[in-house]
């Protein structure tokens, strides 16, 4: 056994948190988001060759797991309807005792995020939630950067109407510039 | 600059700190004056955070046991693997002449890396028994006319029977065509945001086949034809689609659109 190989098989089981999250706000069930992972570990496991090191691991393994759920949903639509998985959304949201507000708008965002179209979720997921650059989430979707940035400009509008999301009246000065 | 209309991507862009130097400071000097700008802004900002902190908790979540022990086997699994095929690889340098591989691999040089697993695509091409890519035509043996559909061309256009139907019907229908069958079974855009749609035909005494079809300022054009294997009843068996899936991931194929998106695209194309 190489070291190489060793250290993929540590570096995708220490990635397990991440891709699962993705894959569970993807398809919004904890059952079908498990499938994919291993699904996608699989894979990743027999093209490991192909993952050039330098480049964002994680964006590697968000592509395969995304390419393989579109794969299915594309499956799914000549195996019958889909709204099933649709229509009765599982809250990406930790169970948890609920009550205190901050909770509360916590699980309005993510029930938000769960109603947004799969386009405008995956980019947002991408994006705002692990990180990516927009060259890096075009990269993972396949579309230009063009696309990536219209689509998430929507997706932020819309999220921002579901969950009620207002920006704090006022703003001290300090608060301008390219903050992340 | 102060009638300066900035777009959303130019303020998304800002406040995540991916816009160019130039427009950024456009953007601040802006903002000193515009409070309807700052607003803007600031549910980019918000809508970032909001995200970030309302699905941190899923980081958290503990990793179902059989799925992480399954990753661990399936990782041993592979390093095993590797090692089979470095030692395999040193054993059968001799006789690499004469290597009978469905699909024409060259071996890694002697001091070489591991051999490279077929991918699955490539092994799903190998399944099937034909698959055509762009610039052939007419591959199809003989018996173009028993139903009247024409085979498809690759890189041609789609027989206008069958052109009538992907520019109408919804996604899982199936319908009768001539006397065969043909089922549809996605639209979706292409990476360019061109519309493209999958479809299978099966007819009697010809070969089935799956195919993509994009649509042209000319019509339909087939992109991909694949012929399946007699998978007797149903439609195309899943090696042929592994095949289809690989090609569609190539193009940056999107989703499949829902119902309703689909009818507007359909629409809109015509």
């Amino acid at each position: 056994m190489t070291e190489q190989d060793i250290a993929f098989g540590e570096r995708l089981v220490a990635f397990l948190p991440n891709l699962r999250r993705f894959a569970i706000s993807l398809c919004r069930s904890r059952d079908l988001a498990d499938d994919l992972v291993q699904a996608a570990c699989e894979k990743a496991l027999v093209g490991s060759e192909r993952f050039e090191e330098g480049t964002r691991f994680d964006a590697w393994m968000f592509r395969i797991l995304r390419n393989l759920w579109i794969d299915q949903l594309r499956r799914q639509k000549t195996a019958g309807p889909t709204e099933e998985i649709d229509a009765q959304p599982e809250l990406a949201v930790a169970s948890g005792e609920a009550g205190s507000e901050a909770r509360m708008t916590l699980k309005n965002v993510a029930t938000a995020i769960d109603g947004l179209v799969l386009e405008q979720r995956e980019v947002l997921l991408l994006t705002c939630v692990e990180d990516l650059s927009y060259k890096e989430a075009a990269e993972v979707l396949g579309i230009p950067i063009g696309t990536v940035m219209s689509r998430l400009a929507r997706a932020r509008k819309n999220l921002a109407e579901a969950a009620g999301i207002e920006p704090p009246a006022a703003r001290s000065p300090d608060m301008r510039g390219g903050a992340r | 600059m102060s009638d300066m209309e900035f777009t959303d991507e130019i303020l998304m862009a800002f406040a995540d700190g991916e816009l160019d130097e130039e427009t950024t400071r456009l953007v601040e000097a802006a903002l000193e004056t515009d409070d309807k700008l700052m607003a803007r802004v600031a549910m980019f900002m918000e809508t970032r955070a909001a995200s970030s902190e309302a699905l941190k908790p899923l980081l958290d979540e503990p990793v179902p046991d059989h799925l992480a022990d399954k990753v661990r086997a399936m990782a041993a699994e592979a390093a095993a693997r590797h090692d089979d095929d470095r030692m395999a690889a040193t054993a059968a340098a001799d006789d690499r002449a004469n290597a009978d591989n469905v699909v024409a691999f060259r071996r890694p040089e002697a001091h070489a890396q591991p051999q490279r697993p077929l991918s699955q695509g490539m092994m799903a091409l190998a399944a099937s028994l034909l698959i055509v890519v762009g610039g052939v035509g007419g591959y199809f043996l003989g018996g173009a006319g028993q139903t009247g559909i024409g085979s498809p061309e690759v890189a041609g256009l789609v027989d206008p029977a069958v052109a009538g139907i992907l520019d109408q019907r919804a996604s899982g229908e199936e319908l009768a065509l001539g006397d065969g069958q043909l089922r549809l079974v996605s639209t979706f855009e292409t990476g360019g945001q061109q519309l493209c749609r999958e479809y299978e035909l099966k007819r009697p005494n010809l070969p089935d086949f799956v195919s993509v079809a994009c649509r042209s300022d000319s019509g339909w054009r087939t992109q991909l034809a694949i012929v399946t294997p007699e998978a007797g009843e149903g439609f195309a068996p899943a090696s042929s689609l592994e095949t289809v899936d690989a090609y569609l991931t190539s193009i940056g194929a999107g989703g499949p659109l829902d119902a309703e998106a689909e009818k507007k695209a359909l629409a809109g194309v015509k």
